[in-house]
């Protein structure tokens, strides 16, 4: 921008905030609305929209875009919203697991199911502040959630795996190991139906009637993250709903901090780089109410030797229930390898340093998608060694210690109970005696923010008055109270889909405003 | 020629001022780093030179606008695309093939990574250490 152009633009905002500044005082004065052509700065409903849609969506990930899709379908003309230059938010970078109770590929392994154990997992974890009619809704949809998923929009998996603290292995996996098999799918589809989506336009705030009811939002267009002050203001109408899908917080430090100050920047995080939460605040500020925002949840396979999610977890969640975790100066076991994520990070938390895993080659070579082993190892998050006394010298483990360690875990796989820490071993594990060894560091990252709004069965956001705000939906992370204290891993798909169907469908299903 | 207290006062307080504007300066040009993303380091001239040196106009890529705006993908594709065949071209590239990722394959909008106006971004290190010169 030329001197001169920035020149104007100041004086023309100057100009704009003395406007604002004598509306608001006549307003005062008068007690009567504001003064027309102000409204805008002060927070109020805009003259003139510049794009009107029935039902808006904020965010592209999972809940986003199922919720675009059944908004669609319910024949309301859909707008999706997304502030970053890519589409897919986390779902994009997400592991592909999906939880779902009573799933075909359980029929198929045998495994029994239901979603009321899939619920009695999730409350477990949760520490029962899990709000329970919502959890129920995930548990018992899941599978129909799965269904839609694969024949209705497409997305294809591929194996059954576990995850830490559900009681079976319930995730099923899709085929590329990531959850842009989804997310695609369902742009895909959300597209062919007519829905459009923007790409680098941020939502400001939401617009609402003097009922409070949501009338719109405030944007920014041509947004380039990360410059605030970039792209150029547009108020957009939504004549159904709004429903916001845009995430959690993770990567906003400020934020998760007053929520957890121990959180401090020296935790690195999982997510993408935008989940900073401002959608959330936008909400709070129209009168959302915000639970249960201090349970943060750190995920506990994440790996010191590569950066974000990486290629670390799906080795190490694939061998849990099949190797050995341990503490790298004892060279002792310290906790039960399938424990849940916040319980397994908190014991790495308090050892204080990065642990190590270790699985044989029988382990890996069931367990790891041979893809994802070669990824791991190829960036260095994965040794290979011929011997378990050549793994302890590079990880300077004492060597005597850990191999009676993995001779008495070598025991507790034989008699399929781990007298020590009780951790889950699976049927089909075997002694960790076959080489080569695999090893890698673990280290707990920022994963995933468990509070947020606070919603009902009908994924209607809920106010300070304990009444659904008219017009606002919300579905995915940025919901608080599915999960309680503890997401379970592979729960977030599940939720996702199931609230975002719903929210969708009762978002397209409104009344138009005007 | 000697220095009274208040010309000492005044250089201390303008040699503040600058050390502050300074620092202001600093602060504010790393806040306009992406966070985290590789930013490649400018090997010589930025792509907006390099397309210029090769005889384009800046109408070719921005239309006649009055100021510099976004460039979509779409109108880098009518001289580098079809976007398959390019993500064919770089199907050598290692580890990986940039334009071929299961998150966004050949779809993402070419500026994300290749910005002409300032610094190449390789966004893939948010998550991973490919180590991609980016152009």
């Amino acid at each position: 921008m030329s001197h001169e152009e920035n020149e104007k633009q100041l004086l023309a905002r100057r100009g704009f905030l003395r406007q604002a500044g004598l509306a608001a005082g006549a307003g005062a004065l008068a007690g009567a609305a504001l003064l027309p052509g102000t409204a805008e700065a002060a927070g109020g409903v805009p003259q003139k929209w510049d794009e009107t849609t029935d039902v808006l969506v904020v965010g592209t990930g999972f809940a986003g875009l199922t919720a675009a899709v059944e908004a669609r379908n319910a024949g309301a003309s859909v707008l999706v919203l997304e502030k970053m230059p890519v589409h897919g938010g986390n779902s994009i970078i997400n592991g592909g697991d999906f939880a779902a109770a009573g799933n075909s590929f359980q029929k198929e392994a045998g495994v029994e199911d239901s979603p009321e154990q899939m619920l009695k997992d999730m409350m477990k974890a949760g520490g029962n502040l899990n709000h329970p009619e919502l959890a129920r809704l995930v548990a018992e949809r899941s599978n129909e959630a799965l269904e839609w998923s694969r024949t209705y929009v497409g997305a294809r998996y591929g194996r059954l795996n576990y995850h830490g603290g559900h009681s079976v292995k319930r995730s099923v996996q899709t085929v590329n190991q990531s959850g842009s098999e989804l997310v695609n799918a369902l742009l895909r589809k959300a597209t062919a139906l007519g829905a459009k989506v923007a790409l680098r336009t941020k939502l400001v705030r939401l617009v609402t009637g003097a009922d409070g009811r949501v009338l719109g939002v405030e944007v920014r267009r041509g947004y380039r993250w990360p410059d605030e002050a970039s792209g150029t203001p547009a108020f957009i109408k939504a004549r159904r709903a709004v429903v916001l899908a845009a995430g959690g917080f993770s990567r906003d430090v400020a934020l998760r901090q007053i929520h957890d100050p121990r959180l401090t920047e020296k935790f690195e995080s999982t997510n993408h780089p935008g989940a900073t939460g401002e959608a959330l605040l936008a909400a709070c500020k129209a009168g959302a109410m915000d639970v249960q925002m201090d349970w943060i949840q750190l995920g506990p396979w994440t790996s010191p030797d590569e950066p974000g999610f990486g290629h670390g977890p799906q080795v190490c969640e694939r061998i849990v229930g099949y190797g050995l975790m341990v503490d790298p100066v004892t060279g002792k076991r310290f906790f039960k390898e399938t424990g849940n994520r916040k319980e397994r990070a908190d014991a790495i938390i308090a050892i204080g340093h990065p642990v190590i895993i270790v699985g044989d080659s029988d382990a890996i070579g069931k367990q790891v998608v041979p893809k994802v082993l070669h990824y791991a190892m190829e960036v260095g998050v994965v040794k290979k060694f011929d011997t378990l006394e050549a793994l302890a010298a590079e990880y300077g483990v004492p060597a005597q210690p850990f191999l009676e360690q993995v001779a008495r875990w070598n025991g507790f796989v034989a008699a399929k109970k781990d007298a020590d820490l009780d951790c889950k071993i699976f049927p089909d594990a075997t002694p960790t005696s076959k080489p080569p060894y695999y090893a890698m560091r673990l280290w707990p990252r920022v994963h995933h923010t468990m509070g947020g709004l606070n919603i009902d069965r009908e994924a209607r956001v809920i106010g300070f008055d304990l009444k659904p705000i008219p017009g606002l939906y919300a579905a995915g992370e940025i919901t608080g109270g599915v999960h309680g204290a503890v997401r379970l891993g592979s729960v977030a798909m599940a939720d996702c889909v199931v609230f975002g169907r719903i929210a969708g469908k009762n978002a397209g299903g409104e009344k138009a405003w005007g | 020629m000697t220095t009274t207290g208040s010309d000492r006062n005044d250089r201390m307080n303008r040699h503040l001022l600058r050390l502050a504007l300074a620092s202001l300066l600093a602060a504010l040009a790393l806040a306009l780093l992406p966070p985290c993303a590789g930013a490649a380091e400018p090997a010589g001239p930025l792509g907006a030179d390099r397309h210029k040196a090769k005889g384009v106009a800046c109408a070719d890529c921005h239309g006649q606008v009055k100021k510099q705006a976004y460039v979509e993908g779409a109108q880098c594709l009518t001289c580098h695309g079809p976007a398959e065949a390019l993500a064919g071209k770089t199907a050598a590239v290692k580890p990986e093939n940039p334009h071929a990722s299961p998150h966004w394959g050949a779809t993402m909008e070419c500026a994300v990574c290749h910005r002409q106006h300032e610094a190449s971004v390789d966004w893939c290190a948010h998550c991973h250490r490919f180590g991609f010169k980016v152009p």
